[in-house]
């Protein structure tokens, strides 16, 4: 039987180790390499170095190819304290991963060496269950829900659009979301406004989403805008969020929020609806067209929008 | 039910940017036909002449008043111009 210190000499004279401040350097000259962070859960929570993705050592070599495509990528792989990372990349060197680097040192030499670090904000017990099937899908994960929380998304028009989009939104963990309408819950709306019960009838529509939102998920925060959109508070709204997404029923406000969204570099997620037809785009400054690009002239008087 | 899809599309294309993954909506609009149940998509591409997102913007500013301004374009509008579709 081996005793560990002998499997990580032999380790050792296989896979190649760097320093932390080679990786800083590499890093900083914008080298094509994958940072891998091999750690647990709990490690990482206390920070990570920037750029690092992350698998943990027991998930290893089930979910390397998530990440790594090519076998020959180069991989730099740290854990704590560089030994943990030594033996992962000895596991991605024997399936067939030809440059698979260990950074010496590890995560303790990265912080000795004052290198920067960043930390997702910390997550409650209660939050850790509630978004526990976002963290097992590696795209979101939880720096993925990190920056969930600290999104803010504008939803104008808390009707047939915005009510779902405001339920779904508030349920993934947006952490703000503001809701402007001007209307009151009517009974015709209940039909499909989701968002709105029957006991909110008569009731402001930016108040009745706030109480779903608020029932379904205590820890969002909703900014209420009981108001329409104009000219003149369109900007300063718009300024306190990172998305727009627009379920507005009329063409004039279509244009004022698609304007305004141009002139500020917001992205407005577009959608709209006719009888039984829908339609969905993501109107992204200079990346794609806006609103006016696709409709340059409004459409005549009569046309009824949604 | 219509609303509810539409809206659960919105929602997710939000999340994807604002998690920054995978391949957003931009460019591209997505056609949901209920009666059908059917999906097509449409390639959009930027105009270089926009007067609002163009190379050359002639709006650079609001409008004082959008339903002023929507109210008042067809009855300025030159005979023949169609809305674009």
């Amino acid at each position: 039987m081996k005793s560990s210190a002998e499997i990580i000499e032999e380790v050792r004279k296989e896979i190649p180790e760097v320093s932390v401040d080679e990786v800083k350097a590499e890093q900083d000259r914008g080298e094509d390499f994958v940072l891998l962070d091999v750690r647990d859960d709990d490690e990482r929570r206390a920070g990570y170095i920037p750029g690092a993705v992350h698998v943990t050592r027991g998930m290893l070599e089930l979910s390397i190819d998530d990440f790594v495509n090519e076998p020959d990528q180069k991989i730099i792989l740290y854990c704590a304290g560089g030994v943990r990372s030594l033996l992962a990349a000895k596991s991605l060197k024997d399936m067939g991963y030809t440059d698979t680097i260990s950074m010496a040192g590890g995560y303790r030499g990265w912080l000795t060496a004052g290198h920067p670090t960043e930390q997702d904000k910390p997550l409650t017990h209660e939050q850790l269950d509630r978004y526990s099937r976002h963290f097992m899908l590696r795209e979101i994960g939880e720096t993925g829900q990190a920056k969930l929380f600290e999104s803010k998304v504008l939803l104008l028009g808390a009707g047939g659009l915005g009510s779902p989009a405001a339920v779904y939104l508030a349920a993934a963990g947006v952490g703000t979301l503001g809701v402007l309408d001007s209307d009151l819950v009517e009974i015709s709306n209940l039909q499909r406004q989701i968002a709105h019960r029957t006991e909110a009838i008569g009731t402001p529509k930016v108040q009745s989403a706030t109480t779903t939102i608020k029932s379904l998920n205590p820890d969002i925060k909703v900014v209420p805008h009981q108001t329409r959109l104009k000219a003149e508070n369109v900007l300063e709204i718009f300024e306190g969020y990172d998305l727009i997404v627009d379920g507005c029923d009329n063409f004039p406000t279509r244009y004022l929020v698609n304007d305004a969204a141009v002139l500020t570099n917001k992205t407005i997620v577009h959608g709209s609806i006719s009888e039984f037809e829908g339609q969905v785009t993501v109107l992204k400054v200079h990346e794609g067209p806006c609103y006016r690009c696709l409709y340059p002239a409004p459409p005549p008087p009569g046309m009824v929008p949604s | 039910m219509l609303p509810g899809v539409v809206g659960v599309m919105m929602a997710t294309e939000a999340i994807k940017l604002l998690v920054g993954i995978g391949t957003p909506l931009i460019g591209r609009l997505v056609l949901y036909d209920a009666l059908r149940m059917q999906f097509r998509e449409l390639k959009l591409s930027r105009d270089s002449n926009c007067p609002v997102c163009g190379d050359k913007p002639e709006v650079t500013q609001l409008f004082d008043d959008y339903d002023a301004w929507y109210d008042e374009y067809w009855v300025d509008a030159p005979a023949g111009q169609e809305a674009a579709d």
